[in-house]
């Protein structure tokens, strides 16, 4: 027994070392009863047995065994979970494990501090994983392969481009110029139950490391029924790759995030010529089978994804009822400005309350058709303010990089491109946003033109930002409109800024008025009522509709206060319900009584 | 003939185990370790040379492995780089070195650390490879058998642990 301690305390890995020792403790064995021969036995398995831990073990350095680890499929590493105690922490600990893992499946890095602490990151990144995981319950086989594939997918085919044909109208893959992993798919389609184009936007992360997805996608897609299948096959990593993303089609959603449910690896030539989706309408699932030009069949099997509920936090998302496609309204457009709809419609409530810390800002910058004047003006929670002109020689980084080619785009085919910079100033963290708003008309015409179909596609980038990054602007026909040195109609002292001794600017009225009637509603006011949201089903519900509003703008010489209240007899509830087009918004600015306007300073009420 | 003269005329190299056995091979074989490659380039070691480049973490046994897997793999490309955000898979192994691999624990542990040590890619890939086949698609009872471990949960433990795996598990 003192020898078998002995070997235990003292035996290293080098053979060689250990010759003395190991003859000395032979020599020894001859003279040890059986039980100790049992003893000595029992010792140096259990000694062996953490050699040879793959691991835990002390034989393999960590290295090598991250390295086994990485081989191992989630699956696998759930079961190696239960082997014992110290392998789950072993597997549960390993920071990179999951964020390889996350990876893999398109999750972003978890961040350290928004979640958790550093030390919870590997949790974080473990739960992300098995979420995902169990909430897709992604089955993938290859169900045929080989020279009789022709028939099977000839037949498949024939029905999937028939009803491709009448079904997908186009999807185009970007890049996002601020990310190099990520892309913006860009989807219409028909839906049959409406009768309606629709336009979506996908986002997926993870796709495009390159950010070269665009040139040289091979896109197809298909929907059917609420669910929306969407494959795309790029560039990723050197190699050519699929990505299977599925999206609920039965919202009105302008925007999903679209998690990649299945990275395909393509080998070289290998090209996706046919995609299919469809729900079972046995089990509910839905199935997607892709072709490949080489003949090879691969099916997935997924659950039916749930619809976003009214209280995810995804709030910004679920709160907008806009029909993708807008009908100009028959009688002359007064009110149907571009910067309503770049206000409304691209959610400028998106920024969750926690980031903003009661510091939210929103910079908007606008520009003039010579493009040589840029205007930005600052939206607070309760301030209005314009905050800049800067001239266009200024260095605008960005913008003279997107805003060319937008703009040579509008002028072939007719579009309204609008393109404004989204900052968002908080405690933590500084972001800001290329918006890009494209109507695009269906029927040919002008935009404006009553009656007349127009198509709203909009994206968004995001990137950190310095503050003397916030210059950036939009284009557009009617963004923003500016007319004129303020003092002409008054509201312009209220919009002054300290110490700013350029002329004064004031941004249309009519434009203003939307964003005082509208900005509070945005605004995440404190109890007793709820956060309300934008254009939301739930607006009517709401009690700050009972609730007189205020808003102030604020200057170094005064200060605009706004009240009013809602005054909508009760059978008009369905109307604030729908708000959705200019008309509305119209109606809720008649509907408003403002009840008290007071000045100070040397500003007048206006 | 030909061929054999050029192989005949290629010069050798003896490398020596930790228990001090030489073992005198091809050059361009034993270059296929980055370890002797960088070696002989740092010491600059001429051809002809006849003192045994030490290899003091590699024991007889395990360097004669090591000579027998690159003898084999010596027309093999250079392996390329693998991207650690893809998946890999372990189902790709050449089935002589599933025969080469099919030796005790010990002994593969051992290759797995030489083949580290001596910096070839190839073996170190084929080596993890057989470690994780032995632990994939195996239930946790059979992967405690397989490496002798003992299961130190309690019920309870199990029970939650198998809770949290519930989401990879066939519904």
């Amino acid at each position: 027994c003192s020898w078998a301690r002995m070997i235990n305390h003292n035996a290293s890995s080098d053979v060689n070392s250990n010759a003395a020792l190991l003859s000395q403790a032979l020599a020894a064995v001859d003279q040890l009863s059986i039980a100790g021969l049992q003893q000595l036995f029992n010792s140096c398995s259990a000694r062996l047995s953490r050699l040879l831990d793959p691991l835990c073990g002390t034989r393999l350095p960590p290295e090598l065994q991250d390295r086994l680890l990485g081989l191992l499929a989630p699956g696998d590493l759930a079961n190696c979970r239960l082997v014992c105690s110290r392998w789950r922490r072993r597997i549960d600990e390993d920071d990179g494990l999951w964020l390889r893992l996350g990876r893999r499946l398109g999750l972003r890095d978890p961040p350290g501090n928004a979640d958790g602490s550093a030390a919870e990151k590997p949790e974080v990144a473990r739960r992300r994983v098995a979420r995902l995981l169990g909430d897709s319950h992604l089955t993938c086989s290859e169900v045929a392969f080989g020279p009789d594939l022709g028939a099977v997918a000839s037949d498949g085919a024939s029905e999937t481009d028939e009803d491709h044909e009448r079904t997908l109208v186009g999807l185009t893959v970007h890049s996002n110029p601020f990310s190099s992993s990520d892309a913006e798919l860009l989807l219409d389609y028909f839906e049959p139950s409406t009768q309606r184009v629709r336009f979506r936007r996908l986002h997926v992360s993870g796709f495009s490391p390159a950010g070269r997805a665009n040139a040289n996608a091979r896109a197809n897609g298909y929907c059917r029924d609420s669910q929306l299948a969407v494959l795309v096959a790029g560039p990723a990593g050197g190699g050519l790759h699929a990505v299977v993303s599925l999206a609920d089609a039965g919202t009105t959603l302008a925007s999903v995030d679209a998690t990649p449910l299945a990275f395909i690896r393509l080998t070289d030539g290998e090209r996706v010529s046919a995609t299919a989706a469809h729900v079972c309408g046995e089990c509910g699932r839905v199935q997607v089978l892709l072709l490949t030009s080489l003949n090879r069949l691969l099916l997935w099997s997924l659950p039916p994804q749930p619809r976003p509920s009214p209280n995810a936090s995804t709030q910004w998302c679920q709160s907008q009822p806009q029909p993708p496609v807008l009908q100009v309204p028959d009688a002359a457009a007064t009110l149907h400005s571009d910067a309503g709809d770049l206000f409304r419609r691209n959610r400028l409530i998106s920024v969750g309350p926690t980031r903003l810390a009661n510091q939210r800002q929103f910079y908007y910058a606008a520009l003039t058709r010579r493009e040589s004047l840029v205007t930005v003006v600052e939206v607070g929670c309760r301030s209005i303010r314009l905050t800049d002109r800067l001239t266009w020689q200024r260095p605008l980084k960005g913008f003279l990089r997107w805003s060319r080619p937008a703009v040579d785009a509008a002028t072939e085919c007719r579009q309204l491109v609008t393109m404004a910079i989204k900052a968002h100033v908080g405690l933590s963290e500084r972001r800001s946003s290329l918006l890009v708003v494209r109507h695009r008309v269906l029927d040919g015409g002008n935009h404006h033109q009553a009656g007349k179909l127009v198509m709203e596609e909009s994206f968004e980038y995001e990137r950190t930002f310095q503050s003397e990054d916030i210059l950036l602007c939009g284009y557009g026909a009617k963004f923003f409109a500016i007319l004129g040195i303020s003092a002409s109609v008054g509201l312009g002292l209220a919009l002054h800024r300290p110490g700013w001794r350029r002329p004064l600017s004031v941004i249309g009225l009519s434009s203003l008025l939307q964003m005082v009637l509208l900005e509070p509603l945005c605004v995440p006011l404190p109890a007793p009522w709820a956060a309300p949201s934008w254009f939301d089903d739930g607006l009517d519900a709401s009690p700050c509709r009972r609730q007189p509003l205020l808003l102030l703008a604020t200057g170094t010489r005064g200060h605009l206060l706004l009240s009013w209240r809602f005054e909508a007899p009760p059978s008009d509830d369905r109307d604030c319900q729908e708000i959705d087009s200019e008309e509305a918004v119209e109606k809720i600015c008649v509907r408003s009584d403002f009840v008290h306007c007071a000045a100070e300073g040397s500003s007048s009420a206006a | 003939s030909q061929l054999s003269n050029q192989r005949a005329a290629m010069p050798n190299i003896k490398l020596q185990s930790s228990d001090n056995e030489i073992f005198e091979v091809e050059l361009e074989i034993a270059k296929q370790s980055n370890t002797i490659k960088t070696m002989l380039e740092d010491l600059s070691v001429s051809d002809d040379s006849d003192d045994p480049v030490p290899l003091p973490n590699v024991n007889a046994a395990i360097l004669k492995k090591v000579i027998a897997w690159c003898t084999h793999h010596k027309d093999d490309p250079p392996p390329v780089e693998e991207d650690e955000y893809k998946e890999r898979r372990t189902d790709d192994i050449p089935t002589w070195d599933l025969e080469f691999m099919k030796v005790d624990q010990g002994t593969l542990f051992e290759i797995i650390l030489a083949s580290n040590y001596l910096d070839i890619k190839g073996l170190l890939d084929v080596a993890c490879k057989t470690v994780a086949n032995m632990i994939k698609g195996k239930s946790p009872e059979e992967i405690r058998k397989t490496f002798n471990i003992k299961c130190d949960f309690t019920a309870e433990e199990l029970e939650q642990v198998r809770k949290e795996n519930e989401w990879c598990e066939e519904k």
